[in-house]
């Protein structure tokens, strides 16, 4: 770590969100800026510090919920005029606390992004994206996507207006006049845009919600150029990015605000991609970063980093050393003044507290002695944030939850069989408990008792396909009157296929599936989103065309449907056959009159066996190395004098013993999910020709896959015909 | 957060070390030497500071590392531990123990001090001053029992324990200046003998994994289950429990404070420092593995002791008193700073779900939202919880059955029970289907042991479609006998065999709380107009029958073919009517005859033992014999050596095929034993203070002259 920043805690406020945050421009550089912060209660407030303290310049009344906070000014003038967006409104403060301008747009869902930019202002709610000119309407786009966010820059060369947005489905467009100018496919979702501004280029960064930063090609509309921070430690979707110079060496770094809690501080080259990124401060806070932004807050001269939480703690990482406050002559701490003063008027404030909570506790107790049948116990729903992701490399979900205060337990119900894996720095008891194993019932129910102050726990899931069902969180955190929170999350029956915008194409043999009968469009494409995930929430109007790749196996599947027909093609004839079940299973239910005609291709057996072989041969190496490792620390190696008389290979695979451990902790069970995924195979492939597959057979499968496998072996029982 | 400690040294011993087997001796009196098990069935020594290098005896010098020396031990290492054990010595002795035999060894001298087989096997050893031995003594825990030896080997000390030793330690716990034994087993007890008599014992949830001596009358214990926990004197002031279990702990002054913390090693290689009273972690650190142990000694030559901790990886850190912290200065400032923020964002939040519930309630009537979805309800839902035993009608089998139903239309989503030994893991969850919701539930729940039992029941209470539901939460003891349901009148000629009778003088009221305390009947139990008080109870785990009857004259008989709830009974009973000393007459035929076709088998077992030992040597000599005859044949006639290589294998079959049996045997032996010391230990519960400490002396006696008529007389009378 080349950088050494120290935490400084300011404050609270309510629940945040993504741009809640921003820094008012001082009137000198170097000066102490101000704050402005704005919260889902519907407070915004401007706040400087002052040694220490907090001192609060204007503070709104609640209100409906704040989604995005900007600062902008006119061209010239300094940055000083803040606006939030709540509702379909938009609303100008000056820094004095001034209102000076509220806005009605019009829109006719809530915004969810806003960029501001001089007169020019950028509105996105859900689907649509709107422009306004001095307040006037200059042009709209209705997306079938998603907007995640939204960004608006004139371009260096042309000094054009363009502007951004970020769509779930994976998509970046350019609009300019409020029409698509380019399109640009990415690999995974992406979450925010951030402009990378030097000397005088623009560059345009995304982050995805797999961890990944990536460098945009706008100003060529040449798409996606490369990954800038790929994401090899899998951690968390990124909410929150800016560039600051943080090292004072001229360059701007990159700061990251992740969802695991992690704020990461790059140095970053996007000009050259041989100029390698490499981290330089990680700090890790257990709650997820929702928002930052970089300047000088408490101390003069001093850069920091200031940061928001999810439960609405801000904080600042500053390069300022705080002072030693060690007394040395009695061997213990002292406290500052500034900090001794902040620290008693918070303890102030948490008496103050106290004693208003313990008369309004007393009071819902007595309301719950009473015998009036008119009073009800009404608590607020409690904010759960959370997020579930496939992790592509090891086709496993992730399941992230937070709630802005200490969880008590987590209770996961599921329909499925399903399996939790250990997370390691997820510190929880987990405690399985027996399910009743006759009919629709759970199958999976399972306790995490959480460790004190957890405000977020990862979890791990790893799933089967075959079989959609709902996974529930109950979510109970320790604060009282106590509640359990409820959460469902679908699991669609090819939970392990992931959307992609390109595949490879070549060599793949297809057979495929075709669907015709009297359905629509919206049937046709709901009863896909049953199937698979991230799909859509509406049809796409142009292309009715959709590709998925699985994280297993690698095979891919192209679904091509409209109005009463539907082709899906696929090189894995498992795929097809639990997507016939299921798709019959949606149209009996609808009562929809359907045709289903299958096309199998038996090259695809070849070719789905000839794509899982490298993989199959890389676990069962790595389980055969790690028999042999231990086995060889049976040998007493710890003599150098032994370890001669060794092969090459084995003194080799005695140095790995960390790797191989790491391998087993990442895959866990990967190669039982190999072999079956191969008997799974052979069983749809039965299937589909009509018959039943044998016990006998199947035995023969895992035999052949556990003991000896050769390409050969398996493919004479996938189809005996061939020896005859 | 956590205060920042560095190591102060660090290094590796290039030996992967097994969890829990780490010492630390002077065995030339000021030195300390690193000495721990390794994974090779050797006992490594690690001796920075001796000067003069010979390799001597058994041990063999390391040839890549000459401060380490290595003792090979060829069999698997079940304990390891440093004292002084020789009288007016000060050179620590060592004592390595196997499955099957105990070692003790004077390093610096290298010479065997004993050398014994135990038949009971090693488990886990002690050495220091106990009972009236002016000496030390080395205390063994086996697979059933203890055994003590002094410095010359002899067998001075016996007590039977039931179940297999997991550790002991011995200690001054009630501050009369002579060490007490406190000893945890896998039947999940910890147990505190002064001398031969159990003063106290505690049940946990699971194996006890490891005990240490803590000051002023406090001792730490771990469970197998990742718990770990401080008594003090009877009372337990914490506990906590982790994903990770914990491998070692010890008591050290980290943070230079004026008393010492606990710190603890887990297996993910998590080191934690935490006040001893509370529990609160004040420091943590990880090694890069599972930690394998925690010592404590010199090992700078400072003149002060350091902490030692050693990874299974062979890696070493050392540790010490750290007043100034490095790095992170303004940390605890920080800290202070962080936990008011925690808690005022904690109240306000709280305080906003008020002021909710208030506008709510305010504004019911213009609400037009459905208020179901979002979980509220009616402000005076309660929740009643009743506790009630069933017999097993309509082909169920008997339990215990927890009834919980709400006053109004609100139905229980779900049903949280976290409580500990009674389920696989820590928890229950039932989570009825979407179409059998309802505002009642039957929750049944099965004991598997007469203790008792706080359940913490968490109810999801709301209605069907809310997306939020409020919790109720409500803890409930089980008591020690709740697995027993009352039973009419049965007759006579059904009456348990076995009994065990008893005089107290007590008040049959006292007894009826008693009762009434430790059983879940339906109604509470009353002394009637009849002199004697007569209760039929059925087990609702084996449905036996049990009969207690209370003479108004102080006799007590308690029939029941089961010895060991009998034993429980008593002691219960004796504690809670605090009686000192307790003597009773006992009749049990079934464990009888048990016990003596037990005895019977151990002594057919150690015979065949020395047939096959007698077997195994002269396999051996023929073992010899072909492998010189068929090397001897290479050069003369090879076709010859063939044969003799062929008969060699032939051989060395037979001799695995023995070792298998021999195995089975040894198995088999122990199991025996252990069956016969659980026997004995529950007959000596049957008693109580005094009575019961003689009754395990004659036992000792009895065994040694393999007396089992006598035996079977101690256990009916308590005397010989």
């Amino acid at each position: 770590m080349e950088l050494q920043l120290s935490r400084v805690d300011y404050t609270v406020v309510g629940v945040a969100n993504k741009n809640c945050v921003r820094l008012l421009t001082g009137s000198t550089p170097k000066e102490p800026q101000k704050v402005a912060i704005a919260d889902s209660e519907g407070i915004l407030q401007v706040f400087s510090v002052k040694k220490d303290d907090i001192q609060i310049h204007f503070k709104t009344l609640p209100g409906p919920k704040i989604s995005s906070l900007k600062i902008s000014g006119t061209t010239g003038s300094s940055h000083d005029k803040v606006f939030i967006a709540a509702g379909n409104e938009v609303k100008g403060y000056t820094k004095k606390g001034k209102l000076f301008l509220v806005f009605d747009s019009g829109m006719t869902e809530n915004i969810h992004s806003m960029c501001v930019l001089g007169n020019e202002l950028f509105l996105c709610g859900k689907h649509v994206y709107n422009h306004f000119r001095d307040c006037k309407d200059v042009g709209s786009y209705l997306c079938g996507d998603i907007i995640v966010d939204v960004i608006a820059f004139y371009m260096v060369k042309t000094r054009r207006l363009t502007s951004l947005i970020a769509c779930e489905g994976r998509m970046i467009r350019v609009l300019e006049h409020a029409r698509v100018t380019a399109s640009m496919e990415v690999e995974s979702s992406p979450t925010v845009l951030h402009v990378y501004e030097d000397d005088d280029s623009k560059t345009v960064l995304f982050g995805t919600i797999d961890g990944k930063i990536g460098i945009l090609d706008v100003e060529g509309l040449q798409g996606f150029r490369r990954w800038l921070i790929s994401n090899e430690k899998n951690v968390g979707p990124i909410l929150c990015i800016d560039s600051y110079d943080m090292t004072g060496n001229g360059a701007k770094n990159l700061i990251l605000g992740r969802q695991d809690g992690n704020i990461e501080i790059y140095y970053v080259n996007v000009h050259d991609n041989m100029d390698s990124t490499c981290l330089i401060f990680v700090e890790s806070c257990n709650e997820s970063i929702v928002s930052l932004q970089c300047g000088i807050v408490a101390g003069q001269g001093y850069d920091e980093v200031l940061a928001v939480t999810y439960s609405g703690r801000v904080f600042g990482l500053t390069t300022q050393v705080t002072d030693a406050n060690f007394d040395g002559s009695t061997g213990s701490y002292v406290f500052s003044n500034d900090t001794s003063m902040k620290i008693s008027k918070l303890k102030a404030d948490v008496e103050e507290l106290q004693t208003k909570i313990n008369k309004e506790r007393e009071r819902y107790q007595n309301s719950t002695l009473s015998n009036s049948f008119m009073d009800l116990s009404a608590i607020s729903l409690i904010p759960v944030n959370y997020t579930l992701i496939l992790d592509r490399k090891t086709a496993t979900y992730v399941l992230i939850l937070e709630v802005p205060t200490p969880i008590d337990n987590i209770l996961i119900e599921c329909n499925l069989k399903v399996k939790l894996l250990d997370v390691e720095k997820n510190t929880a008891v987990i405690s399985y408990s027996e399910t009743e194993q006759s009919g629709k019932n759970s199958q999976l129910l399972a306790t995490y008792r959480c460790q004190v102050n957890t405000n977020c726990i990862e979890l791990k899931i790893q799933t089967t396909e075959g079989e959609k069902g709902i996974l529930q969180a109950y979510v109970s955190p320790v604060l009282q009157p106590k509640c359990s929170r409820i959460l469902q999350f679908d699991l669609k029956a090819l939970s392990l296929h992931y959307r992609v915008n390109e595949y490879d194409d070549t060599n793949r043999p297809y057979s495929d599936l075709k669907l015709t009968g009297t359905f629509s469009l919206a049937e046709i494409h709901n009863w896909i989103g049953q199937c698979l995930p991230e799909v859509p929430e509406k049809p796409q109007i142009n292309d009715g065309q959709l590709f998925f790749q699985s994280s297993l196996v690698d095979t891919v599947l192209i679904c091509a449907y409209k109005k009463g027909e539907a082709e899906f093609k696929s090189d894995n004839i498992t795929t097809l056959c639990i997507l016939k079940e299921i798709l019959s299973i949606e149209a009996t239910k609808k009562k929809t009159k359907i045709d289903i005609s299958l096309n199998l291709n038996d090259d695809c057996i070849d070719h789905v066996l000839k794509i899982i072989e490298p993989k199959l041969f890389e676990h069962q190496t790595c389980l055969r190395d790690r028999e042999l490792n231990q086995a060889l620390n049976e040998l007493d190696i710890a003599e150098e004098e032994n370890v001669k008389y060794l092969s090459e290979r084995y003194r080799a695979l005695l140095l790995k013993n960390k790797e191989l451990e790491e391998h087993f902790r990442k895959y866990p069970d990967y190669l039982e999910r190999i072999y079956s995924s191969i008997i799974d195979l052979y069983i749809s492939y039965n299937k589909l020709k009509g018959i039943q597959a044998g016990r006998h057979k199947i035995n023969q499968i895992r035999i052949n896959l556990e003991n000896n496998y050769s390409y050969h072996n398996i493919i004479s029982i996938f189809k005996p015909e061939i020896i005859d | 957060m956590e205060k920042q400690v560095r190591p102060v040294f660090t290094l590796e011993l290039g030996h992967k070390i097994l969890p829990g087997l780490v010492t630390i001796g002077k065995y030339d009196g000021t030195h300390p030497c690193l000495t721990a098990a390794t994974n090779t069935d050797k006992v490594l020594i690690h001796s920075p500071h001796r000067k003069n290098t010979s390799s001597v005896g058994k041990i063999i010098q390391s040839e890549s590392n000459k401060e380490i020396a290595i003792l090979n031990i060829n069999q698997a290492i079940t304990a390891l531990v440093t004292g002084l054990l020789i009288p007016n010595e000060d050179k620590d002795i060592l004592i390595i123990g196997t499955p099957t035999n105990l070692l003790v060894y004077h390093v610096h001298d290298n010479k065997d001090i004993f050398y014994k087989e135990c038949e009971d096997g090693v488990r886990s050893v002690t050495i220091g001053t106990f009972k009236n031995f002016k000496t030390p003594v080395v205390l063994v825990g086996g697979n059933s029992s203890i055994h003590g030896y002094d410095h010359k080997g002899n067998d001075v000390f016996w007590v039977a324990i039931g179940d297999m030793i997991t550790s002991m330690i011995l200690m001054d716990y009630d501050k009369d200046d002579t060490n007490e034994l406190i000893v945890s087993s896998e039947d999940y007890n910890i147990r505190i003998l002064k001398g031969d008599k159990i003063v106290t014992e505690h049940n946990e949830t699971e194996v006890v994994s490891g005990l240490i001596a803590l000051p002023d009358q406090k001792f730490a214990y771990s469970v197998s289950n990742g718990t770990v926990g401080v008594y003090e004197k009877d009372i337990r002031l914490w506990r906590v429990k982790s994903k990770n279990f914990a491998v070692a702990m010890h008591e050290y002054d980290l943070l230079g404070q004026s008393s010492t913390q606990l710190i603890t090693g887990w297996s993910n290689g998590k080191v934690d420092c935490r006040i001893m009273k509370s529990g609160e972690v004040l420091f943590k650190d990880s090694m890069c593995a599972g930690v394998a142990g925690i010592v404590e000694g010199d090992y700078r030559s400072m003149g002060k002791t350091d902490l030692i901790c050693v990874s299974t990886e062979g890696e070493v850190r050392g540790y010490t008193t750290t007043k100034t912290m490095t790095g992170g200065n303004s940390s605890v400032e920080q800290n202070t700073i962080e936990n008011l923020l925690s808690q005022k964002q904690a109240l306000l939040m709280e305080l906003k779900h008020y002021e909710n519930n208030v506008k709510y309630n305010s504004n019911a009537s213009n609400e037009t939202e459905s208020y179901e979805a979002s979980g509220v309800i009616p402000s005076n839902t309660r929740l009643q919880v009743v506790v009630s035993t069933s017999n097993g009608e309509k082909g169920q089998k008997p339990r215990i059955e927890l009834y919980i139903c709400t006053n109004n239309s609100t139905i229980i989503k779900a049903v949280i029970i976290f409580a500990e030994g009674i389920f696989k893991d820590e928890s229950h969850v039932i989570h009825p289907e979407t179409s059998k919701l309802s505002s009642d539930m039957l929750i049944p729940l099965y004991l598997p042991r007469d203790n008792p039992v706080d359940i913490h029941l968490k109810a999801l209470i709301g209605y069907p479609s809310s997306i939020q539901f409020h919790v109720f939460e409500v803890t409930k003891q089980l008591p020690c006998f709740s697995m027993y349901a009352i039973k009419d009148a049965l007759d006579a000629a059904n009456k348990p065999k076995g009994h065990v009778q008893f005089r107290i003088n007590e008040r049959l009221q006292r007894i009826c709380m008693w009762i009434n305390q430790n059983f879940i009947f339906p109604t509470e139990i009353e002394v009637e107009s009849e002199p004697n008080l007569v209760v039929n109870i059925q087990c609702l785990r084996d449905n036996t029958d049990l009969i207690m009857e209370f003479e108004i004259s102080g006799k007590v008989t308690l029939f029941t073919d089961n010895m060991f709830l009998a034993a429980d009974l008593i002691q219960s009973l004796s504690g809670y009517l605090k009686l000192e000393n307790l003597e009773s007459k006992a009749s049990f035929v079934q464990e009888e005859s048990n016990l003596k076709h037990l005895m019977q088998k151990l002594s057919d077992i150690q015979e065949a033992r020395l047939k096959l030992d007698t077997d195994v040597a002269d396999r051996l000599g023929q073992i010899r014999n072909l492998i010189i005859r068929a090397e001897d044949s290479r050069i003369n006639d090879v076709k010859e050596m063939m044969d003799h290589y062929h008969e060699l294998n032939k051989v060395n079959k037979e001799l695995i095929n023995g070792y298998n049996i021999k195995t089975q045997n040894y198995n088999e032996g122990i199991e025996t034993m252990k069956k016969i010391n659980n026997i004995i230990q529950k007959a000596s519960r049957l008693r109580v203070g005094q009575n019961s400490a003689v009754m395990i002396n004659h036992c000792r006696n009895a065994i040694k002259n393999n007396n089992i008529e006598g035996l079977i007389r101690i256990i009916r009378t308590g005397e010989l």
